[in-house]
């Protein structure tokens, strides 16, 4: 905790410029991690989590707008020119992408691939290069690296190849990784796998972890802290034990009930959220998780005239819900 | 690798198959018209006694298929025709002879060759160039005014016949501004500068017409290209624009250019017909014209085949090629 953190989110707006007009998809979040701890931002899917990561690299496309403070080891990356920001990404920065079938180049081998995000950043022959890479697949646990580097993508599986992802953004000794629902296309039990090669790189490494997924079970074996978000705005954050155990948002709330769980006594059926997430440009005022919300009756007007802001909650420290119903509702009605 | 072996073993196979079957067809549908090659071969005046001589001496009387399987026997053995100091004789491998040109095809082909792969190649290498860089930028500049340019630019030369083209140069560039020769052939072996100098029309009227569909066919394939996640992958390792756009982006928009490529050259290369026509270029295109004109069955059937045979070789080498350029592809 007491670490000083090495990214820093604040304030963060994306809109994107389109035909149909100005489409909002972050509208202001707050989020920082410190080196060696996990970050886990969770949310459904439209809810503005991998546009936050891409605003963060720096990698959006030129009809966005970017407006707020990001930080890395106190300096600004927004408006930075682009030979600036190229020269972080892949280096102090680095993202681990979902499907890493896609996320790869079909006509470049492994080793190729991971030897040139190296080059990108390190003036060193080719050669050195490659064997930079070699070291990577065999620290993420590709067997018999020296030989498979030289393989194409297409000849890996699944797991093999989220590990291939997984060491080219390692290969430069990143401060922050951003894993943008790094196992969700995998199997269960290789899911587990990844996760733990994951959390050991960063205990050897110090690397900041900020985890993008909709899978709670993941989050909650890894993350630190969890930045629920909805609509493109933080519902609610804190420490991981805030969020499982004292959830403060009706939506957080949702999500945990939607989620099979083995350490809390067993209810009946698991629970759904009914309807679907707005638009994030579509909530003009009030809250925009109230059409979807069990506790509106008992709040009121409120709901639908006025924005909930983040307000502290009990808990771990800096556990804040965006919710009007002030004390903790009880578990899903 | 075994796989790669017979995989040749059978693509030359089946070549051999489709060019036995195109020369008997070509052979067929000749015997068939009204013509009589042997009258333009006897003389004036061509009394029926001269003309059944002319006949003999052409191997003519024969029966289609005894004439069908001399031709046969001839790539493999050569041939002559008629006997004693008159005779003719056609060395293997012979495509036939040409009464009318009284020479064998296969040297008519092969002089002729040179002309026709100048003008071919030259223009490929340019068309490529122009037509791949300008399709990259109007896939990069989509919806702006290079884009519209080049798109606009790729439609009227997918619209316009190359003789119009070509005549219209030579009056413009040839007579009117009187920059270069409109005609005839220097090879490059003589001088290479005269050569390029005597072929730049041809190449440039040939190029800007295909270079088109390449336009299209590239900015269509980068526009795909250009939004896969690998490309994202590459700016997020810090790749910067021109890399990605041509390491990562244009890499994957290289198969299917490369197959169009080499088929359009292979097409080509067997006779440009209307750009060697309009040029006054002796190449094999404007061999087979005037072989049609005179009903020179040898010669039509010996560049028919010949040109075939490029088409069937373009395909094989992109095959190949694919599995070069392509790592997933393999030739089973």
């Amino acid at each position: 905790m007491a670490e000083r953190p090495v990214l820093e989110v604040h304030d963060l707006h994306v809109t994107f410029r389109t035909e149909g007009g100005l489409v909002p998809a972050v509208a202001g979040i707050d989020f920082s991690v410190a080196p060696g701890k996990t970050l886990a931002i969770v949310g459904e899917s439209g809810s503005g989590k991998s546009v936050s990561s891409a605003a963060v690299m720096g990698l959006l496309p030129s009809n966005a707008d970017v407006k707020g403070e990001v930080l890395l080891d106190g300096r600004e990356l927004v408006g930075l020119p682009g030979d600036e920001l190229r020269k972080i990404r892949g280096n102090d920065i680095a993202l681990v992408f979902q499907d890493a079938l896609s996320a790869l180049n079909p006509y470049y081998s492994v080793g190729w691939q991971v030897a040139e995000a190296y080059r990108l950043h390190h003036d060193v022959s080719k050669k050195e290069a490659f064997q930079r890479a070699v070291r990577m697949l065999d620290l993420v646990g590709i067997p018999a690296a020296a030989q498979r580097a030289k393989d194409y993508p297409h000849e890996f599986s699944g797991g093999m190849r989220q590990r291939v992802v997984i060491a080219m953004a390692l290969v430069n000794d990143p401060k922050v990784l951003i894993a943008d629902e790094p196992t969700t296309a995998l199997d269960v039990t290789v899911q587990a796998q990844i996760m733990r090669l994951l959390e050991d790189v960063q205990t050897e490494f110090g690397t900041a972890l900020v985890l993008i997924s909709h899978d709670l079970g993941v989050v909650a074996e890894v993350a630190d802290d969890v930045l629920v978000m909805y609509a493109g705005r933080a519902a609610e954050r804190g420490s991981v034990k805030d969020l499982f155990y004292r959830a403060a948002h009706p939506y957080s709330l949702g999500l945990l009930g939607a989620m099979p769980r083995v350490d809390v006594p067993p209810r009946h059926r698991l629970t759904t959220i009914p309807g679907s997430p707005p638009s994030p440009g579509s909530v003009k005022t009030g809250c925009p998780f109230q059409p979807r919300c069990a506790y509106t009756e008992r709040v009121g007007e409120r709901c639908i005239t006025e924005r909930p802001e983040l307000t502290p909650r009990p808990g771990e420290g800096n556990h804040e819900a965006a919710c009007h119903l002030g004390r903790r509702p009880e578990v899903a009605p | 690798m075994p796989d790669l072996v017979w995989f040749l073993i059978r693509r030359l196979l089946a070549t051999v198959l489709v060019l036995l079957a195109l020369s008997l067809t070509v052979y067929l549908v000749f015997y068939a018209l009204p013509a009589d090659p042997a009258r333009l071969g006897c003389g004036k005046p061509c009394t029926p006694d001269r003309l059944e001589q002319a006949r003999h001496f052409m191997q003519l009387d024969q029966s289609t298929v005894q004439q069908y399987l001399a031709f046969l026997r001839g790539i493999v053995a050569g041939r002559t025709y008629g006997e004693g100091a008159s005779a003719v004789h056609c060395e293997a491998p012979c495509f036939g002879y040409s009464f009318p040109l009284a020479r064998p095809v296969t040297t008519l082909i092969l002089d002729r060759l040179p002309i026709t792969a100048s003008i071919a190649l030259g223009a490929a290498v340019i068309w490529l160039l122009v037509g791949v860089s300008l399709g990259v930028g109007a896939a990069l500049k989509r919806g702006k005014l290079f884009d519209k340019l080049a798109v606009g630019f790729a439609l009227i030369g997918v619209a316009s016949p190359s003789f119009l083209v070509g005549l219209l140069a030579i009056l413009v560039f040839g007579f009117w501004l009187n920059m270069v020769p409109v005609n005839g052939y220097v090879p490059f072996t003589e001088s290479p500068i005269d050569w390029a100098w005597h072929l730049i029309m041809p190449w440039l009227v040939l190029a800007a017409l295909s270079s088109a569909s390449y336009i299209r066919l590239t900015r269509a394939q980068m526009l795909e290209e250009m939004n896969l996640d690998h490309v994202t992958t590459a700016r997020a390792k810090g790749a910067g624009e021109a890399r990605v756009v041509v390491v990562h982006g244009l890499r994957g928009a290289l198969v299917p250019i490369v197959t169009i490529f080499g088929l359009d050259l292979g097409s080509l290369l067997g006779g440009a017909i209307l750009t060697e026509k309009v040029f006054s270029m002796q190449g094999l295109g404007e061999l087979l014209i005037s072989g049609v004109a005179q009903v020179d069955v040898a010669v039509v059937v010996g560049v028919t085949l010949f040109s075939a045979f490029l088409v069937i070789l373009a395909n094989l080498v992109v095959d190949l090629l694919h599995g070069v350029l392509d790592p997933r592809v393999t030739h089973g």
